[in-house]
């Protein structure tokens, strides 16, 4: 009844569809990180608007569909000023996506605690840009790193939906696939497992990179 | 003016002076009218009850908490002010706190070569040169790559004494040094403190340490409410106090 | 035609949402009583129900909610039942939901301390009724607010549903689109009504775990 040969047959598509997803995601996490990094601190010691503005950034994706702030930036956005690519759509929504979890995240990590640290930066005239970024982020991060990891991978299998901007993702391949075997079951089977080991071999990955990043944390090798 | 009494006047010149110094936390007053002069060289206690201001009166001096009335002068200078004025005043002033604060993700010698390199501009072989110099002076050398959950209280406050005198101020503010630590452990931190009186450091250190402030300081600043009630030589404060708060406040302390 | 002006452009968007809420509360109470027999089975069905429960709750996890969807759409035609949009979404969100609130509720009860269990067996009472009494009182109090949080991702995964043809708020969003070329006010409409919904429950959900937390 069930026929995965088909599926398979298209392999390289299933490939080159995967690699496009982790790449695009791959960016958004990067850039979204940073982007994160910046409004965090806007929002724990910035001006009060522009505290303000990140937070309206912040609740608006939280609060709204993905497929929906992904249609808003390439239809919309797009259709306004120039026509951007659904691949370079995706990036950016994914990215805005990403930011403003992690920013949330950061936030929490950076609550209690950093208090004293930050005042022993400061009392020794270091500026706050300075406190923030070498003094009370990297211990933040690495307290949260976690969780960031475990929202990557959220967004990393709530990109399917970039599929729809007709972006050449593993969704896409899929799509693809099963209007040419009619095998749709097993299609989606095949790109349901594939998603989920990409998810766990990023997590694993991460599991051996922190160490390295975060050498202080306890039960790391010295 | 001749010569002879500029150079008096400049020697003169207090390292810290409060005037009339007044601060509010909301409608509460931490401190009221406070005055009080520290020569270059001195080593002032202050002690009190707990709300007395003593804390808020240190922290004033570094700007980590802002007076409204009043100046507070370091050498001369006032230390309120921009943000990069203040950042000016705190590259003279350093301060070892009760919870140590040492940066959690940084080793001993991270920690004391990181303001260095960020603050003074120090090269990194010259920093770390310096760095493992006082961390020798403090007695902890060879725990200078360790981090600080490594570390035991007292450990971990004597890197942070080091720290502070890596950046060779001309005043350590000391915020209650021994209060967060067990017992066993004051001793070796007071012990590195006396050690740095007596190379005529500049300190003011807010402690319930009675012991230490006979053995090294030069003046007992008494506070209560916000206000310095008795100020006095060691032996004289210890001997005979002349208010009636202070004369309490040493009872239930050495008790 | 009336959609293309702009209060036609709202009408037609208002029109759908009660899709969006009937899909919603479909997902919502659908997935809570499956949680509920989730949960149930877990506490009470020893180890290895524990277990099994719980690698189902990662599969469900781990999956993305469009591939859930794409599989129900496509796979429950193979059981020999009529399928709809409705009907794939419906089945797609409520293991979705099911997944996350038993996870939850697992941990709710979980977080009511130990020493409650040993106080009440310790007086003679069964496993059942200590928790029936004793314990789910407690940890209904801390399942509450990451509950009514999760509504908001309920209500934000809804929107998928237009991928397999449901016609909600989303999709009529690109329908329109094609139609008035309005993408910019479409989308921005559809936005706002999504926070509309969400942003209340977002609050009532923090202000819910600030109150149960604060009594902790």
């Amino acid at each position: 009844m069930f026929s995965f040969r088909d599926v398979f047959a298209h392999s390289d598509m299933l490939i080159s569809g995967l690699a496009v997803s982790i790449v695009l995601c791959g960016i958004a996490g990067v850039l979204g990180l940073l982007l994160a990094i910046l409004c965090a601190a806007f929002k724990t010691s910035g001006p009060r608007l522009l505290s303000w503005i990140v937070t309206a950034y912040v609740e608006t994706i939280r609060n709204t569909p993905f497929i929906v702030q992904l249609f808003f930036i390439y239809f919309g956005v797009g259709g306004i000023s120039w026509r951007m690519s659904p691949a370079f759509a995706a990036a950016v929504a994914l990215t805005l996506n990403v930011a403003a979890y992690f920013t949330e995240i950061i936030r929490g990590g950076m609550a209690d605690g950093s208090r004293g640290v930050r005042e022993a930066a400061l009392s020794q005239g270091l500026t706050t840009g300075q406190t923030y970024l070498c003094i009370v982020l990297p211990p933040a991060l690495a307290k949260v790193d976690k969780t960031l990891v475990g929202q990557f991978v959220l967004v990393f299998l709530g990109s399917a939906v970039i599929s729809q901007i007709s972006v050449e993702d593993l969704t896409s391949a899929a799509q693809f696939i099963q209007t040419r075997t009619f095998r749709a079951f097993e299609t989606y089977i095949v790109v349901t497992v594939l998603y989920v080991a990409t998810g766990l071999a990023l997590s694993l990955l991460y599991a051996w990179l922190r160490p390295l990043l975060f050498p202080w944390v306890k039960g790391a090798p010295q | 003016m001749t010569p002879e009494a500029t150079i008096l006047m400049l020697q003169d010149a207090p390292a810290i002076e409060f005037r009339k110094v007044c601060k509010w936390f909301g409608n509460f007053q931490a401190l009221a009218d406070v005055d009080l002069k520290i020569g270059k060289g001195e080593r002032v206690v202050i002690c009190g009850p707990s709300g007395s201001g003593k804390s808020t009166m240190v922290r004033c001096v570094n700007q980590l908490e802002q007076h409204q009335n009043g100046d507070i002068l370091l050498n001369g200078v006032t230390v309120a002010g921009n943000a990069a004025h203040v950042r000016n005043i705190r590259r003279r002033v350093g301060m070892v706190f009760q919870q140590f604060n040492l940066y959690p993700h940084m080793t001993a010698l991270q920690n004391c070569v990181i303001a260095q390199r960020l603050v003074a501009r120090r090269r990194r072989p010259e920093a770390e040169d310096l760095a493992r110099t006082y961390l020798e002076r403090v007695k902890i050398a060879d725990k200078a790559d360790r981090y600080p959950h490594q570390l035991s209280g007292g450990q971990q406050q004597r890197v942070a004494i080091a720290r502070a005198l890596c950046m060779q101020s001309e005043v350590i503010l000391f915020d209650e040094p021994t209060s967060a630590l067990d017992p066993e452990m004051i001793r070796e931190v007071l012990d590195v403190m006396v050690g740095l009186a007596q190379d005529g450091l500049t300190m003011i250190c807010v402690t319930h340490e009675m012991g230490f402030a006979r053995q090294v300081a030069d003046a007992v600043v008494f506070m209560d409410q916000g206000r310095i009630v008795e100020i006095a030589a060691p032996s004289d404060f210890f001997k005979e106090q002349k208010t009636q708060r202070a004369k309490d406040f040493l009872a239930q302390i050495l008790n | 035609m009336s959609q293309f002006t702009t209060l036609g452009i709202v009408e037609t968007i208002l029109g759908k949402l009660p899709w969006t809420l009937l899909l919603s509360a479909i997902a919502f109470v659908g997935g809570a009583v499956v949680a509920g027999l989730l949960t149930t089975v877990a506490i009470l069905g020893g180890r290895i129900a524990n277990a099994s429960v719980s690698i189902v709750i990662s599969t469900v996890q781990s999956t993305p909610l469009l591939m859930l969807m794409f599989l129900c759409f496509f796979g429950l035609p193979l059981f020999q039942m009529e399928i709809s949009p409705l009907l794939a979404a419906s089945c797609a969100l409520i293991a979705f939901t099911a997944a996350y609130l038993t996870e939850a509720w697992r941990a709710a009860l979980r977080a009511v301390h130990v020493g409650q269990w040993e106080a009440a067996l310790s007086s003679g009472m069964r496993h059942d009724q200590v928790l029936l009494a004793i314990i789910l009182p407690q940890a209904v109090r801390i399942a509450i607010p990451p509950t009514v949080g999760f509504l908001v991702q309920v209500v934000k995964a809804t929107a998928l549903a237009s991928i397999v043809g449901f016609m909600e708020i989303t999709r009529v969003g690109t329908v329109l689109n094609n139609i008035t070329f309005r993408p910019f006010f479409v989308f921005a409409i559809i936005g706002a009504l999504y926070m509309a919904l969400n942003l209340p429950i977002s609050l009532a959900a923090r202000r819910l775990e600030r109150r149960f937390n604060f009594n902790r």
